[in-house]
């Protein structure tokens, strides 16, 4: 995994993890990204909508391990790795919870979207860090098209 | 029985950048017994302190989830493939 914490991700795909996060509002959405590691940093690919199965959607996510064993299927299969998974937090800032804290793992890209009266009012991507002490914030560049 | 061990891309530098662990074991939980051991930085990524799978790890026997079977019991044979599944969870 690339060492700098820098998330590459096109607008589109942005416009994209958003439309979901609006959709699956009052309650959080959840997802996978697709993408790669290099040396600018973490490109983000290709953004995959994940069944919310938390019994209380308002406030928690949780994705179905079969959905994840299918990605992780694709990955060994296609070589396009799992970088990340975002979720939203209705009317709640954009900043991990103990909750989100305790449940990351490493390597991941966190991006978690405030959406606030149904519109998207702020979102920050997170990295856990490896002790897991604590999130590092990405640097995110959003661009036209990557490569 | 030797049986293969698949770990996400998110684990895989735990295990010297490796994609896959063969072990040898006849049941789930001698497999799993057998990984840390061969990549101990696994352990605290896998196991709680009292030595019991993290509850945000899964681990799948071919299609199956092992939680639905046997858990650790869960006997394995000659060729299967055991796959660490990560939980993604959270929330405010």
């Amino acid at each position: 995994m690339a060492g700098n914490l820098t998330l590459v991700i096109e607008g589109a795909l942005l416009a994209r993890m958003f439309d979901l996060c609006r959709a699956a509002y009052p309650e959080e959405a959840c997802g996978a990204m697709l993408g790669r590691d290099e040396a600018a940093g973490r490109v983000v690919t290709e953004i995959v909508a994940m069944a919310n199965v938390a019994e209380s959607r308002a406030n928690r996510f949780e994705t179905k391990p079969r959905q994840m064993l299918d990605l992780l299927r694709r990955e060994r299969e296609s070589g396009v790795a799992v970088v990340g998974f975002f979720h939203s937090h209705p009317d709640h800032p954009a900043l991990p919870s103990e909750t989100d804290r305790g449940a990351a793992w490493p390597q991941y890209s966190y991006p978690i979207i405030s959406v606030v009266s149904g519109e998207v009012s702020c979102w920050n991507s997170w990295r856990l860090r490896d002790d897991g002490s604590g999130y590092d914030a990405e640097v995110v560049r959003i661009v036209e098209r990557s490569k | 029985m030797s049986v293969k061990v698949l770990l996400p891309t998110a684990l895989q530098r735990y295990a010297e950048n490796k994609e896959q662990v063969e072990v040898n074991a006849s049941t789930v939980g001698e497999a799993l017994k057998s990984l840390i051991e061969k990549t101990p930085q696994l352990a605290r990524h896998l196991f709680d302190a009292q030595g019991n799978i993290r509850s945000f790890v899964n681990v799948y026997l071919g299609d199956e989830d092992t939680r639905y079977l046997q858990g650790g019991a869960t006997p394995v044979n000659d060729g299967d493939t055991l796959t660490i599944v990560p939980s993604i969870a959270g929330g405010q």
